[in-house]
């Protein structure tokens, strides 16, 4: 058996395999932060379907309770691929549903010609969950406890990426590198 | 098994995935079973509707995918729109490959921004507004309106499949897993969700099929059900059940029910929202059950699976079941205790019912298991039979604080003795075990147990008889008529192998005896660059070996810029009519050249190739079509040709008179008609009278016949076999729009039937069931048509009998037909009957016993 080979090519896998093929690139919390054009809290008021070019949307009208990256107005759209507008019905696989009333904290991406949407379908959709200490957590819906594992420094983190606090993604932004034109 | 009975088939997730993975691979969920986008029109005895395409009301059951002429901006290091194209239609070609499905996906060529269409179709978008951490995005659109159900399913009226429009951060176009995930999300246009039994449907964490097979057993089944041919019926069983909570008896929803063998394909089905379930498209056969609950959602997926939960009427859903123990029929975690349900053809076997006890969470979900080759590591790697093998698996619930999960176990369904016991790998944060040997071909099933539970991943691995294919050398040659060709040098190339240039198959002309293949590349526009791969049947390609090096570039020589004319360029909707397509710098090749209009309102009824700068064609347009221009596109190998605004629907005129294509030999009810045959040819609007109506067919005048809705007419002496212009004129002097009749050579004739055992067949010698029959036919080949592209039936008693083989030509015009005598044909003197394209021969009579 060759232990030594085995162990080797498989370190060839960890290492080398390129970015990913599929059809959703998982995103870290760091990915999420990083990658968003902004970050904000807010409580979704209504939906409505619409219908943008020949996709459907279902857009989402949040009240903006606080911007932790980007700029966003009191009131904004959020768009998730799906949904319904004049009488058609578009099924999207993978694309989540939000709940009127209910306050998230949505890592969101503006796509050039300015549709905002969530990043990554529903990666970047997490609950806003308000502590007993006060303190407002992000909680992934039908997220489980798990332990990350950086594949570069073998270091493991004990935030599986299912929840974070909404101070530490002020924290994150904050650390981001300026870049220019960029608002954090 | 006990208390099954067989009916008709008619009544019938590591810590979650280390982030070392989950950083380099991250894909959305995992999955096991096919299963459909699914409505239920009662919360009482549930009932599937799934959504699909009707192929009722699709001409030729044929679904048009068209790509947006606003193609990418940025593309992956090598790439080009024309070779991303290429993937594409060959991703869809693969569904087309399925023999127990009716759906054909066929090229509707480029399509212009804003084409008013009404027909259904499939829409490939290049989208700018797809967030970069997404890939590929699959959408059905239905009528919104569901209060109704319509013959049992809800009508797809229109499917989209979107790319980002800036693919530079996407896989080449070459790559293996780009392919795969353009099948992977026409599956999802064609109305499949996502599957968990390792086959296309899965998402990619545990999707083990290949480019050179790139369809496992579960999306041959699950694309069947909703589209099957009287094939599937016929050649396949299911099994039908219920699962129940062992604590409640309540009925699990959305648990995964998987007929597996140890060394076959799985097949699986998601439970109804009452627990019952149906795994249809399975082969004859034994087979182990097992039940496991869907794995809990990865980040990303809004539900468990990026399943679209079943829904009623009203698009209410209904929720997942908790999760339960992983169980073998008949409730082991022993699968040496697993007890076998049989299947046999056309049948339901019944009531294999499972009673599973509720757990908080699997102990095991989303494994994923690598193997190495050569220097590089391949995820659910080919093994060679009887090599020794290590392992590598990942997932949630292997590892405990940096150990291996207390108590874990691995082990193959079917074998034991042949691997080591499993240890911690750190460097992998997974688990590392050997195998020692393989003997038998084929796919493997890994099982992990651990904490009272069992995981099953079914292909895991797959046994194989020779190294992969790799593609060393590209060499310019000619071959022996003079034509260009190329010499491909590697390894583990053969006859069966299929060299691609991108996505293009070339044409393997000869195997050299170093093992090299001289192919005929296929043809391009000049200066084409293509990247070449080998693809093997036993699932191997030669991307295996390169890791991420790109496969070796075939540049094609400069050459005049191709382009097309077409007449006419104006057909009015609701009519059919002839096209004639002349090509400029084009070579048009016979069974590779395809016509799409841009719209799914122009349907192309049939095609000729009359020369390699020549095409006919009979459209017909939608009746409900818009005024419209749209493009044309011409594509033949990896050659295209694109002509926006050139051809166009005008409007339809309610009383116009028009003939319908295809016309029909009045004795088969097929699309040709020999010389001297009887053709009907139905028409819309015709007169009440055929007095004063003037029909020739290739300007031949012909003598008409009116039922009021058809015409009748016998073909013409002198006509050539090929196609035949067909004309008509109104007693008024209109003249409609001709369309083409195929006129056919004469009905070939079967002369004797033969086996090697006792020679000629006849009443004193009967053949055999499952015995060889050769048939001697005289006139098989009509010298117009390659009998290389054309498709040879028999049937004996009125069942075609499958793996028909023409062994040879001979210079009298004798062809031998060879077929297996199916074991079900009954005893007595049975008709046979051969078809080769639209010509049916005599009927041969054949003593069986």
């Amino acid at each position: 058996m060759r232990w030594y080979s085995a162990i080797f090519a498989i370190a060839v896998i960890l290492s080398t395999r390129s970015a990913p093929a599929s059809t959703v690139q998982l995103l870290s919390n760091d990915d999420l932060i990083a990658r968003s054009t902004s970050i904000v809290r807010g409580k979704i008021l209504s939906e409505s379907g619409t219908l943008r070019r020949s996709t459907i949307y279902t857009n989402y009208r949040l009240q903006v309770l606080e911007v932790m990256k980007g700029a966003a107005d009191a009131q904004i759209d959020v768009a998730v691929p799906g949904g319904v507008a004049q009488g058609i019905r578009e099924i999207v696989s993978g694309a989540p549903k939000l709940q009127t009333g209910t306050e998230y904290v949505l890592f969101l991406w503006t796509s050039p010609s300015g549709l905002t949407q969530i990043l990554g379908l529903s990666q970047g959709l997490f609950l806003s969950v308000q502590q007993t200490n006060g303190t407002m957590l992000a909680v992934r819906p039908g997220g489980s406890a798990a332990t990350l594992v950086d594949i570069k420094t073998g270091k493991t983190s004990s935030d599986s990426g299912s929840q974070m606090s909404v101070g530490d993604i002020r924290k994150l932004v904050n650390a981001l590198p300026a870049s220019p034109g960029a608002s954090k | 098994m006990t208390g099954s009975k067989v009916t008709s088939c008619k009544t019938s997730l590591i810590s979650r995935l280390a982030l070392v993975l989950a950083v380099v691979l991250l894909t959305s969920g995992l999955a096991s079973a096919y299963y459909h986008f699914t409505y239920f029109d009662s919360r009482q005895g549930f009932q599937p509707v799934p959504v699909r395409f009707d192929l009722g009301s699709i001409p030729g059951k044929t679904v048009y995918f068209f790509v947006s002429e606003q193609g990418p901006t940025k593309f992956a290091p090598g790439d080009t729109f024309l070779s991303v194209i290429s993937q594409i239609r060959a991703a869809a070609e693969v569904w087309n490959s399925v023999p127990t499905s009716d759906l054909r996906l066929q090229f509707g060529g480029i399509t212009a921004a804003g084409t008013q269409q009404f027909g259904p179709g499939i829409d490939v978008q290049f989208d700018d507004d797809i967030d970069p951490s997404l890939i590929a995005l699959g959408g059905i659109k239905t009528i919104a309106d569901l209060s109704y159900f319509p013959s049992g399913f809800i009508p797809i009226v229109r499917s989209v499949l979107r790319l980002r429009k800036d693919l530079s951060t996407n896989d080449p176009a070459y790559s293996d897993q780009f392919f795969l995930t353009l099948v992977h999300e026409f599956g999802h246009t064609l109305g499949l969700q996502h599957s968990f039994t390792s086959s296309v449907m899965s998402t990619q964490v545990t999707r083990s099929v290949t480019k050179a097979r790139p369809l496992g057993a579960d999306d041959i089944a699950g694309i069947s059900v909703l589209y099957g041919s009287t094939q599937f019926a016929t050649t396949t069983g299911c099994i039908t059940g219920r699962i129940t909570y062992s604590n409640s008896g309540q009925g699990v929803n959305l648990a995964s029910v998987v007929a597996i063998t140890a060394h076959g394909e799985a097949v699986s089905s998601l439970t109804n929202p009452d627990g019952t379930f149906k795994i249809a498209g399975l082969a004859p056969g034994q087979y182990m059950l097992y039940v496991h609950p869907l794995p809990p959602a990865r980040p990303g997926e809004p539900t468990p699976g990026a399943i679209l939960l079943p829904l009623d009427v009203s698009n209410t859903p209904f929720g997942v079941g908790g999760a339960f123990d992983t169980v073998f029929l008949p409730g082991t975690r022993d699968t040496t205790q697993a007890t076998q349900v049989s299947v046999t053809v056309g049948a339901s076997t019944d009531s294999v019912n499972f009673s599973v006890a509720p757990r908080a969470a699997s102990a095991v979900s989303s494994v994923e298991l690598y193997g190495y080759f050569g220097d590089l590591g391949l995820k659910f790697p080919p093994m060679l039979a009887n090599n020794p093998a290590s392992i590598v698996i990942t997932g949630q619930g292997l590892v405990t604080n940096k150990q291996m999960t207390g108590g874990l176990t691995v082990a193959l369904l079917g074998e034991t003795g042949i691997y080591t016991a499993p240890t911690y790998y750190a460097a992998g944060n997974g688990i590392l075990f050997a195998i020692s040997h393989t003997r038998n071909l084929g796919p493997r099933h890994l099982i992990v147990s651990a904490n009272n539970d069992i995981y099953v991943l079914p292909s895991a691995m797959t046994v194989v008889q020779q190294k992969a294919p790799s593609v060393a050398a590209l060499t310019p040659a000619l071959d022996d008529l003079g034509n260009r060709a190329v010499i491909v040098s590697g390894a583990s190339l053969s006859a069966g192998t299929r060299i691609w240039f991108d996505g293009a198959a070339a044409t393997i002309t000869r195997v050299n005896p170093e093992g090299s293949l001289l192919v005929a590349p296929p043809a391009a526009n000049g200066n084409y660059t293509a990247h070449v791969v080998a693809l093997n049947a036993d699932g191997q390609t030669s991307a295996f070996t390169l890791g991420s090096a790109p496969p070796p570039p075939f540049g094609y020589d400069a050459m005049a810029t191709p382009s097309v004319s077409v007449f006419p360029s104006r057909v009015a909707a609701g009519t059919d009519a002839m096209v004639e397509i002349t090509g400029y710098n084009t070579n048009f090749v016979n069974g590779q050249t395809v016509v799409g209009f841009g719209s799914s309102d122009v349907v192309v009824r049939r095609q000729w190739v009359v020369s390699p700068t020549r095409l006919l064609l009979n459209v017909s347009v939608n009746a409900y079509a818009p005024f419209t221009s749209t493009t044309l596109t011409v594509a033949s190998g990896l050659l295209l040709v694109s002509q926006p605004l050139s051809f166009q629907i005008t409007p339809a005129n309610a009383r116009q008179i028009t003939m319908r294509a295809p016309i029909v030999n009045q004795a088969t009810g097929l699309a040709g008609v020999p010389v001297g045959g009887t053709a009907v040819v139905s028409v819309t609007n015709l007169p009440s009278s055929a007095a004063g109506l003037v029909l020739t067919v290739s300007d031949k005048p012909a003598a008409v016949v009116s039922n009021g809705i058809a015409l009748t007419f016998q073909v013409p002496a002198g006509v050539s076999t090929g196609p035949a212009v067909v004309k008509l004129t109104t007693a008024q002097g209109d003249v409609i729009s001709p369309v083409i009749l195929q006129v056919d050579a004469p009905a070939p004739n079967i002369s004797s039937a033969n086996t090697e055992s006792s020679g000629a067949v006849d009443s004193s010698r009967p053949a055999n069931r499952g015995e060889t029959i050769t048939l001697i036919v005289y006139g098989l080949a009509d010298g117009n048509t390659s009998l290389a592209n054309s498709i040879v039936k028999v049937s004996v008693g009125g069942t075609d009998q499958p793996g028909t083989n023409v062994l040879q030509l001979n210079p009298l015009g004798g062809s031998q037909v060879q077929f297996v005598l199916s074991k079900n044909t009954p005893q007595g003197v049975q008709p046979v009957v051969l078809t080769i394209d639209t010509r049916v021969s005599n009927t041969f009579n054949l003593a069986v016993q």
